[in-house]
């Protein structure tokens, strides 16, 4: 735990009363940074409520009026997109079909496809006709038992594209209104022909309202802004064009409101009385007045507005919460930050043992040589050179000669090797097995500042000056 | 037909074609109702046709060579399986260990991998082989062969080594896992376990050939099986003919740190291999081959096997060529018995007297060199008794030899380890062979014999010893020789040991070098003096090592330069014209005239040039074509008429009407320029044919017209002197 | 659930100076619905101990836990067929259909999650869950009528979801899907990454994936930020405290011994931690060293056993050659105790106090090239002659600029005029480029191989036999015969072997074999080609156009 900042150590005494259930209280707040709650908006106008409202009045019309509806749901990642749907959806419990698909994980239309009829198979007791393919499917796995690729199987089990008409067109004439919720949008529009997207905004836009047909609607949700423009002509012409923006909270106020949101909530048992909660949530107020923590979060907020970032934040911060004292510190909070936005890429590289570190210096001084892709060899010679050298002019440091380490040639090829799979070297040339592994080419990642840093961290004096040498 | 006898093209440039040199490359004769026994015989030219032999001579004699070179590779067969017991054993031990209690301070466990590295492919296969069976009398060993060929990527090599296992076994141990899954594998094994009284089953893995396989897919391979070794207890054995420390070279760490290698080879490299396997074929007293080696076989096999291919497969084929050559002679039919393949001892007197076996007769009778009289009737009863005892005679005096070869080697290497100087000393086995089979050893002998007498006393003492042990190991029942020199080692022993002084030292040494002389000298014989010596013993002549280590693109290009050096034997003549030779020939000089592209146009008129100019001086040449037209003329003909005749039958170009036709008018050539135009253009473009299906013309895309050599530095001049 | 204090306490036992991160994660994955969905452990020393850290705190938080590794699964369906079998713990038999893709899989996670859990709260708080995700959930094609009627009464109390959930004093465990190695995900499950990293908000269950990695969650993730940044965590190497805690744990030995086995480490991790840090690596040593060495103390009765100080500072060349021995896996562990190990140990005596300088080899690194060269000469040995001639050759086509080949093996007559061109070249050369030695054999086609050969053995190739050519100059048979064996089937053949043997390297692919002449690459190290070379006689410094 580290020290408190000074500011807070006056506060700390006051309220150093009560006994809050550390482990409990945690769990709490762990358990709204799962979850977020639903942010209402506050005077600095972010707020997804109007959002909020325009989804809802679309379903309406859609599970109510049996229109057919298409929007795009387009926001930022993190800012609460999938969310705003389910709870827009909660509003018309069980009185629709909900579809959802996903771009990540149907990587093609047929895929969706069978997705498609599974979900409405399930929730309607029928069965849709492409589910009539499952009993082939059964007889096709023992078939494909023996096969490796399950893309195989799948061309194998999956409807034919023309299936995707048939379905598609006869979900008005499902029992109940149907809601397609696709996510990742943009992706969907990289498959063939963009054929699903065609068919369902066509449906969609085909039906009447006089019609018995019952209402579709298709909401694509999306963070990438020109989703649009990736539309073919005959699709974008079926598309409503309704798109709803989200955003995520625009001012810093706003998202160290949704801070406190998330900090100040408390166990779900009724176990911790209210003082406790007024302890904790006083605690929580002067956690975010603290200045240096107005500061760090107003980084991160200039970082990213991402929800999800800030949520990382506070769970490492959360987590350094311990039951002595019981409070949020700041400098966890820094610490925090360090660790979960934008974190080092190689973080352990001043704990790299002494061959790697002559690796790296070696791999730096022949790129300064000219030679950015090296081979094992002319990095183990500049080694072996610079060990003649250091040992024939021995450094002299408080009477002691400190040459630099010998290093049998077998070690260092396994950390070289170590180096590759940890990519810091990353090989720069096709290597098959015509190559032997010490003439393979590779090229270094950490520029020399970083392998600089790491040095001095370090502290090998004859490393650092072996690495200063001819740089000048 | 002639041109079945020998490839026209594919053979050496030397002009007299009973030299080995030409005997490289055969053709089978391509339309068989010509393959007359001519013709079989001519296959083999410089050995003696038909009438030299006795009337079913080939196949006994056929029959014969099978028993000597099954008796003789046999023994091959067991003298390697007891070179590789010792290592096969201690592969089974490593593999076989328990290792169910393991060392607690490992941090993970390591999967046993025998590396079995050996030069010699074959070898490396057999000790494999050796293994395979000793594991699978245990049936806690499951055995899986993996081979490069199955094992291109790591899915595949992953199915291969589960299908090979869980094949056999029900469905359920493999339901709802892919076949790539070695959870699968785990189920299965398990299963197996139940059945297994104490659970001691492992999974012998065993790798052919490594060097074969990609080094990521080994390196992955290991890498999984590592990951479930808990539960899978693996076994590998990599079986390379590369060096031990390859896996380490291509391997990376993260898969070397999964095993747990052990490197086991063969003790021998591969010439002491081969040394061991000569000895034991050739000199070993307890083994009497059929067919003794001679010099030539020797240096065949020597030579080769130490500058190009020690692999034992390589000495095999050697044997079973020399052997085929051997029993090319018509009296090696008496190599086994005096049966002449016939029933019982009549009946091969009765063939033997017979009216046509004479040519037989007197060929034997000049091998077993008895001189032929005047009215040469020997009864065939006296002639088979002859044979009888050349064969006793012959089968002692190698016995003898043998053993002598064996002493005469103790006592070099005695002399060796004491220090002695001399040029004797230097020796390896591979000459004192060559000697000894060349009869020229008895030389070095006296040689080793006059170092004996600067030995001191006690010196003498331990080689008499040595030699008396040596003795003391032959079978009993041999030959007086030996008797009579271990009981004389005997006595000089007994005088050596009471001798004190210098000169009876002396005298005790010049003892014991007479007597080893003396041995040595009557039993190391000069085998091609004894009688009848060509039916066991293959002499100064063998095949040819052009059979085993052939140089085909120098002898296509000679042959293609040289044309005559090849024509069947009786008509190569020298030619006074190049224009006399055949089209391709013809083309292929100005091919190689030419630069690097060739213009095809003026290729086609330097030839047509040159054949017009052919064409006048040698007008006979133009009614070839007809004899061309049946294709049973096989009156000699030249090497261009045979080409032309041959290969006229195969171009398309060239319609057996049409070429009638040309033929008929060719005669008159002068006065019918546009036919002969026209057979011209037939035979460029088959010759043209010919060089490109031979590979000498590569196609070039810019130059349609053009095309491209890829042959330049054919040595003319060189070939032009050896002509002469 | 929170674990109870004695199993935090045994946790931290097993795993030295892991405490802060083995807390951390019990606190994140204390229970289902506050586990975060995506977590990143960050260990680029030993991800392995990492990997059995994190199965033991998912014991130890009761997690349904399923841990695959990533190397395992080549296929799709391996993977979902093994965390599947994982989740169900073999009870439950797999649908055909959950093993065939990503949808099916998250079917089957669902089915199992939904079925299978012991206590009666489970199903509510899972419908609970599923209503909040709006009824998406999945009932078995087994038994429809009852995931109907259990959906029915799900949405009756959907609306007080809360308090439901507030009522159920005891959290669930969490759902965690851990893959270790995670950066093998990109060989053979690329397809799977984005869906992985994905899998809470596709399957809609609170799962949390973990990732197991050497490699930092820059270099694993996929393009275009397709995944959501997980929660990292980066675990730190170990310290000396810690690290020699870490190796002193597994030791199972006779209790009189530990102190001695306790310096042991510590004298291990003084030699070797400058050149190593994964505590794997240093364990292997010990295990190999450490079993004699407690063998031989065990053979004295206790009274004159040598002073533990002593023993430990004997051991330290031991040690030095195990790093290059043991560490580099250049020998067995067997060999490496006969080699390194058995001389000293033999050599301990109660009285006599023993010199470790004679009695173990001083220095690794002068020992490695002698190894080296008697390896070389040992493949040396091995071959027959013209291959020999072949290797040779071919180092020196692959070490040479094709242009030196003229000037190298010129007649007498230009050796002058080839040793000042070559000591002039060699300067001019060595500032510009980087020497072949260094970057690697060059291709080279088979005739130039065959040429140098051929020369080669032309020079130092005498014909065997003399007998008949006596007469003629003995040179031009030389050459005639080189030439002739040049192009005979067993040269060629032996070079092919040789390139089956990775002597040679064949460049490009075998079916291009018609096109143009095959090239090769020399694949023997300069040691190797020196041993050849002192075979034949052949002076290899002069033939090469930069001296090593």
């Amino acid at each position: 735990m580290s020290a408190p900042s000074p500011t807070r150590s006056p506060a700390r005494k006051k309220l150093s009363g009560p006994f809050i259930d550390v482990p409990a209280q945690r769990a709490a707040v762990l358990r709204a940074l799962r979850h977020p709650p639903p942010t209402e908006g506050d005077e600095n106008g972010w707020a997804q409520d109007d959002a909020f409202q325009s989804l809802r009045d679309l379903l309406d019309g859609t599970i109510t009026r049996g229109e057919g509806n298409t929007c795009m749901l387009l926001g930022p990642k993190g800012c609460g997109k999938t969310r705003i749907v389910d709870r827009a959806l909660d509003v018309f419990p069980r009185r629709a079909i909900v579809v959802r698909l996903s771009g990540h994980a149907q990587l093609s239309d047929r895929h969706a496809i069978r997705e498609m009829a599974r979900q409405i198979g399930e929730q309607t007791g029928r069965v849709v006709d492409v589910e009539g393919l499952e009993e082939e499917e059964e007889s096709d796995v023992d078939l494909m038992d023996d096969d490796d690729s399950p893309d195989k199987v799948d061309e194998k089990l999956l409807p034919p594209s023309s299936q995707i008409l048939s379905l598609v067109a006869r979900l008005p004439s499902l029992p109940r209104p149907v809601v397609v919720v696709i996510d990742a949008l943009d992706l969907f529009t990289a498959h063939a022909r963009q054929a699903l997207l065609y068919c369902l905004f066509d449906t969609a836009q085909s039906i009447r309202i006089d019609s018995k047909a019952k209402g579709l609607a298709v909401i694509g949700v999306t963070s990438r802004v020109d989703t649009i423009n990736l539309l073919e002509k005959r699709v974008k012409s079926r598309f409503s064009h309704r798109v709803i923006r989200l955003s995520s909270p625009q001012t810093l106020n706003s998202y160290i409101g949704v801070a406190r949101a998330l900090l100040s909530a408390h166990p779900l048992d009724e176990s911790g009385t209210t003082e406790q909660q007024f302890h904790w949530d006083s605690s929580v107020e002067e956690f975010l007045a603290d200045d240096t923590v107005h500061d760090t979060l107003s980084d991160v907020f200039g970082l990213s507005q991402d929800v999800g970032l800030l949520c990382r934040v506070l769970t490492a911060c959360v987590l350094e919460m311990t039951s002595s004292p019981p409070y949020l510190s700041s400098a966890a909070l820094q610490a925090a930050v360090t660790a979960q936005c934008g974190p080092s890429r190689f973080p352990f590289l001043s704990a790299l043992p002494y061959p790697h570190i002559g690796l790296l210096i070696a791999a730096n001084h022949c790129r300064s040589a000219g030679h950015d892709v090296f081979t094992f060899e002319m990095l183990h010679e500049r080694f072996e050179t610079q060990i003649r050298t250091s040992s024939s002019a021995p450094v002299q440091l408080g009477g002691v000669s400190i040459g630099m380490l010998k290093c049998p040639r077998s070690v260092m090829s396994a950390s070289f090797e170590h180096l590759i799979q940890l990519k810091i070297f990353q090989s720069a040339a096709p290597t098959g097995p015509s190559v032997s592994k010490q003439f393979a080419k590779y090229r270094c990642v950490p520029d020399r500042h970083d392998v600089r840093l790491a040095v001095e961290e370090t502290g090998q004096t004859n490393l650092r000056k072996w690495l200063l040498k001819d740089q000048t | 037909m002639a041109r079945g006898r020998r490839a026209p093209r594919k053979s050496d440039p030397e002009p007299e074609p009973d030299t080995p040199q030409n005997e490289n490359c055969y053709i089978i004769p391509f339309n068989t109702s010509h393959a007359s026994r001519e013709d079989a015989a001519a296959v083999l030219p410089g050995h003696p046709s038909a009438e030299w032999d006795v009337d079913g001579g080939p196949a006994a004699r056929l029959e014969a060579c099978a028993a000597a070179l099954k008796k003789c590779l046999d023994r091959m067969q067991n003298v390697l399986a007891q070179l590789r017991a010792k290592t096969v054993d201690d592969i089974h031990g490593f593999v076989t260990t328990d290792r169910r209690t393991a060392n607690p301070l490992m941090p993970a466990l390591e999967t046993p991998a025998a590396v079995i590295s050996g030069s010699d492919p074959g070898l490396v296969m057999n000790i494999m082989d050796d293994l395979c069976e000793r594991l699978e009398e245990d049936d806690s060993n499951n055995v899986v062969h993996l081979h490069a060929s199955d094992c291109s990527n790591i899915a595949g090599t992953l199915k291969a080594l589960i299908g090979s296992l869980v094949k056999n076994s029900d469905e359920s141990a493999i339901r709802g896992g892919a076949s790539s899954d070695l959870s699968v594998l785990c189920a299965w094994l398990q299963s197996q376990n139940q059945s297994q009284e104490d659970g001691t089953v492992r999974v012998v893995v065993l790798f052919h050939d490594v060097e074969m396989f990609e080094p990521t897919v080994l390196g992955e391979l290991f890498g999984i099986c590592s990951l479930y070794a808990a539960n899978i207890p693996f076994v590998f054995c990599l079986g390379t003919s590369a060096r031990a420390d390859f896996l380490r070279a291509c391997l990376p760490r993260a898969a070397l740190t999964a095993l747990h290698i052990r490197k086991f080879a063969m003790a021998q490299t591969s010439t002491a291999v081969f040394e061991t396997l000569i000895r034991k074929l050739y000199f070993d007293p307890e083994f009497s081959p059929d067919v003794m080696l001679g010099p030539a076989a020797f240096e065949l096999l020597l030579d080769d096997t130490n500058r190009f291919n020690a692999s034992i497969e390589f000495l095999r084929s050697t044997l079973r060529l020399v052997h085929m050559h051997h029993f090319a002679e018509p009296v090696t039919s008496f190599c086994l018995d005096e049966l002449l393949g016939q029933t019982d001892r009549a009946h091969a007197e009765r063939l033997l007297e017979h009216g046509e076996s004479i040519g037989f007769r007197e060929r034997l009778l000049a091998a077993l060199d008895v001189p032929p009289t005047p009215n040469s009737i020997v009864s065939g009863a006296a002639l088979l008794d002859s044979v009888v005892s050349a064969r006793a005679n012959f089968a002692e005096k190698t016995m003898g030899l043998r053993i002598a070869f064996n002493l005469l080697e103790t006592l070099q290497k005695f002399l060796r380890e004491h220090q002695f100087r001399a040029a004797e000393l230097r020796y390896g086995f591979g000459h004192l062979v060559q000697l000894c089979l060349e009869g020229t050893l008895d030389e070095t002998a006296k040689e080793l014999c006059t170092l004996v007498l600067k030995l001191s006393a006690e010196q003498l003492q331990a080689l008499l010893k040595l030699l008396y042990a040596e003795l003391r190991k032959l079978p009993p029942q041999n030959g007086s020789a030996e008797q009579q020199l271990r009981t004389r080692i005997l006595q000089e022993k007994e005088s050596v040991g009471e001798t004190t002084s210098i000169d009876d030292v002396r005298q005790a040494a010049d003892g014991v070098s007479r007597l080893l002389h003396e041995y040595f000298s009557e039993r190391l014989v000069k085998l091609h003096e004894l009688p009848l010596c060509n039916a066991w013993y293959t002499g100064h002549t063998t095949c040819s090592p052009e059979l085993l280590n052939a140089n085909p693109r120098a002898s296509t290009l000679a042959s293609l330069t040289f044309p005559y050096a090849v024509a069947p034997p009786g008509e190569e003549r020298e030619p006074q014209q190049q224009e006399q030779m055949s089209d391709t020939s013809v083309l292929f000089k100005r091919y190689l005239d030419s630069g690097k592209l060739i213009n095809i146009h003026d290729w086609y008129r330097a030839f047509a040039f040159n054949l017009h100019k052919g064409e006048r001086r040698v007008p006979a040449d133009t009614d070839a074509d007809e004899d061309d037209e049946d294709e049973d003329s096989d009156g000699p003909s030249s090497p261009k008429r045979r080409k032309r005749g041959s290969r006229a039958s195969k171009s398309p170009s060239k319609s057996p009407k049409k070429r009638k036709k040309d033929a008929s008018v060719a005669k008159w050539t002068e006065e019918d320029p546009a036919e002969w135009e026209a057979e011209t253009k037939a035979r460029f473009l088959r010759s043209y044919h010919e060089l490109e299906y031979l590979g000498f013309i590569r196609h070039t895309r810019r130059k349609v017209e053009h095309v491209q050599r890829t042959v330049f530095d054919v040595p003319l001049d060189d070939e032009d002197d050896e002509q002469l | 659930m929170w674990p109870p204090n004695a199993a935090l306490e045994a946790l931290e036992l097993a795993h030295p100076g892991r405490s802060s991160i083995v807390r951390a994660l019990c606190a994140l994955l204390a229970d289902r619905d506050a586990a975060p969905p995506f977590l990143y452990l960050h260990d680029a020393f030993c991800p392995r101990r990492t990997h059995v850290m994190l199965t033991d705190v998912l014991r130890s938080v009761n997690a349904r836990a399923s841990v695959v590794d990533a190397r395992s699964c080549i296929s799709q369906r391996a993977f979902f067929s093994a965390v599947l079998r994982q989740l169900t713990s073999g009870d439950l038999e797999l649908e055909k259909s959950w093993t065939d893709s990503v949808d099916g899989f998250c079917a089957g996670l669902r089915e199992i999650l939904g079925i299978s859990s012991p206590s009666e709260r489970v199903p509510r708080s899972l419908t609970k869950r599923k209503t909040r995700k709006s009824k998406s959930r999945s009932p078995t094609k087994k038994t429809p009528t009852r995931r109907r009627r259990q959906a029915v009464e799900s949405d009756s109390d959907s609306d007080n979801a809360m308090n439901v959930d507030s009522d159920n004093a005891m959290p669930l465990g969490p759902v965690v899907l851990a893959i270790d190695s995670a950066e093998h995900l990109r060989d053979h499950l690329a397809d799977l990454l984005v869906p992985l990293t994905r899998l809470h908000e596709l399957a809609r269950i609170d799962i949390t994936v973990v990732f197991v990695s050497s490699n930092s969650w820059i270099d694993v993730q996929p393009p275009f930020a397709a995944a959501p940044d997980p929660y990292m965590i980066h675990v730190p190497p170990l310290d000396k405290e810690s690290m020699i805690a870490t190796l002193s744990l597994p030791y199972a030995g006779p209790p009189a011994l530990l102190s001695l086995f306790r310096q042991f480490i510590a004298s291990l991790y003084a030699t070797c931690s400058a050149f190593i840090r994964d505590p794997d690596e240093l364990a292997y040593i010990a295990a190999v060293t450490w079993p004699p060495v407690a063998a031989r103390i065990q053979e004295f009765e206790d009274g004159n056993a040598p002073s533990d100080v002593r023993l430990v500072q004997g051991l330290v060349p031991a040690f030095h050659a195990a790093l290059d021995a043991l560490y580099t896996r250049a020998l067995a562990p067997e060999e490496f105790t006969a080699l390194h190990l058995a001389p000293f140990l033999s050599s301990i005596s109660a009285d006599r106090p023993f010199s470790p300088s004679k009695t173990a080899p001083s220095s690794p690194s002068k020992k490695g090239p002698v190894q080296e060269n008697l390896e070389a000469q040992a493949l040396a040995d091995d071959l027959p002659r013209v291959a020999q001639f072949a290797l040779v050759a071919a180092y020196l086509a692959s070490f040479n600029p094709p242009k030196s080949d003229i000037r190298l093996f010129a007649r007498s007559t230009e050796e002058r005029r080839r040793r000042q061109a070559k000591t002039t070249k060699g300067k001019r050369a060595a500032v510009a480029k980087i020497p072949p030695r260094l970057a690697g054999p060059a291709p080279f086609p088979l005739d130039r191989l065959l040429a140098l050969m051929g020369r080669l053995m032309e020079d130092f190739d005498a014909p065997v036999d003399d007998e008949e050519e006596g007469m003629v100059d003995l040179h031009d048979i030389a050459r005639e015969q080189a030439e002739m064996d040049g192009g005979r089937v067993q040269t060629l053949g032996l070079i092919s072997e040789l390139a089956t043997l990775r002597l040679l390297h064949r460049v490009g692919s075998a079916d291009k074999a018609l096109e143009g002449p095959p090239m090769f690459k020399c694949g023997v190290s300069y040691a190797v080609a020196l041993a050849l070379a002192r075979n034949l006689g052949i002076p290899l410094a002069d033939y090469l156009w930069e001296a090593n």
